[in-house]
């Protein structure tokens, strides 16, 4: 299971090449359990027509998120309250984040605003963003 | 009682483990957990996105206790990944408890992808309240 090191992407961009190794060591360590990362960890999708994002928002009140889109920047952006534990509770283990978070994506496409679509299920937020009519490629016809 | 036995100390991770390997290439993520001890129950919370209430499983085998919840995710069909953090995978947890746990009164709860395990305390060891009367 030793990091494949790809010698076209070393000569490109060293930096992220470095990056990617020392992710794959870090996963190589702590048996592929548990990499630290940004919250929310964020998967992203996308075809000629329309991107789609997933998000890990676990316990994150729906009505607590903000999404906002500018050009082809999504910025994901929110609170986790923490849960209530009262004051005589002893707390032995607190591993669960609280607090603000935002997360800003950079989209392949300038993206429609108005038909953006959100769903919140399971702890995960799914985003569809059809990519707006201006940033379509367009077909020029050449004249003879 | 003692604090040692009161607390929750994460089991060793071979308990699930082992020595044997897995038979499906699925990913297994610790779930990030809260524990803590109210005065009538231990309480466990686990982060567990993508997990609904059939794909969890809580177990007690004597004084351990595993979580495991199997998270699906279905990948949109006619895209193209672009960018990727986390995937389908399972969250496994085992902690050992102390042994005053009422083992009938446990309840476990999942929502928003938040599992919330509550550990009422056996009777025997609650605090109680010993009121000393005057002769």
């Amino acid at each position: 299971m030793w990091p494949v090191m790809n010698r076209w992407e070393l000569e490109t961009d060293p930096f992220r090449e470095l990056q990617q190794w020392q992710r794959q060591m870090n996963r190589l360590f702590d048996g592929g359990r548990s990499v630290s990362r940004a919250f929310p960890a964020v998967n992203l999708w996308g075809n000629a027509d329309e991107v789609r994002v997933a998000a890990e928002l676990p316990g994150v009140d729906p009505g607590k998120i903000d999404l906002t889109v500018t050009g082809n920047t999504l910025t994901i952006e929110g609170e986790r309250v923490p849960e209530a534990a009262g004051e005589q509770d002893v707390v032995y283990r607190q591993e669960r984040a609280n607090g603000r978070f935002l997360r800003t994506l950079r989209l392949p496409f300038e993206v429609d605003n108005d038909k953006i679509e959100a769903l919140y299920e399971n702890g995960i937020l799914r985003i569809t963003l059809p990519r707006s009519e201006e940033s379509k490629p367009r077909k020029i016809q050449v004249q003879a | 009682m003692t604090m040692e036995n009161k607390e929750v100390q994460k089991a060793q991770t071979q308990a699930v483990e082992g020595n044997a390997e897995r038979m499906e290439r699925r990913p297994v993520y610790l779930p990030a957990t809260d524990v803590y001890e109210r005065d009538d129950a231990l309480v466990v919370v686990a982060d567990m996105p993508g997990v609904t209430e059939k794909d969890i499983e809580i177990n007690l085998d004597n004084d351990v206790l595993t979580l495991t919840g199997r998270a699906e995710f279905a990948e949109p069909a006619g895209f193209d990944a672009l960018y990727g953090e986390f995937e389908a995978g399972q969250y496994e947890r085992v902690f050992t408890l102390s042994e005053d746990v009422d083992r009938e009164g446990i309840k476990a709860t999942i929502k928003n992808g938040v599992l919330r395990v509550t550990l009422p305390k056996s009777e025997k060891v609650k605090p109680r309240k010993i009121t000393v009367q005057a002769e």
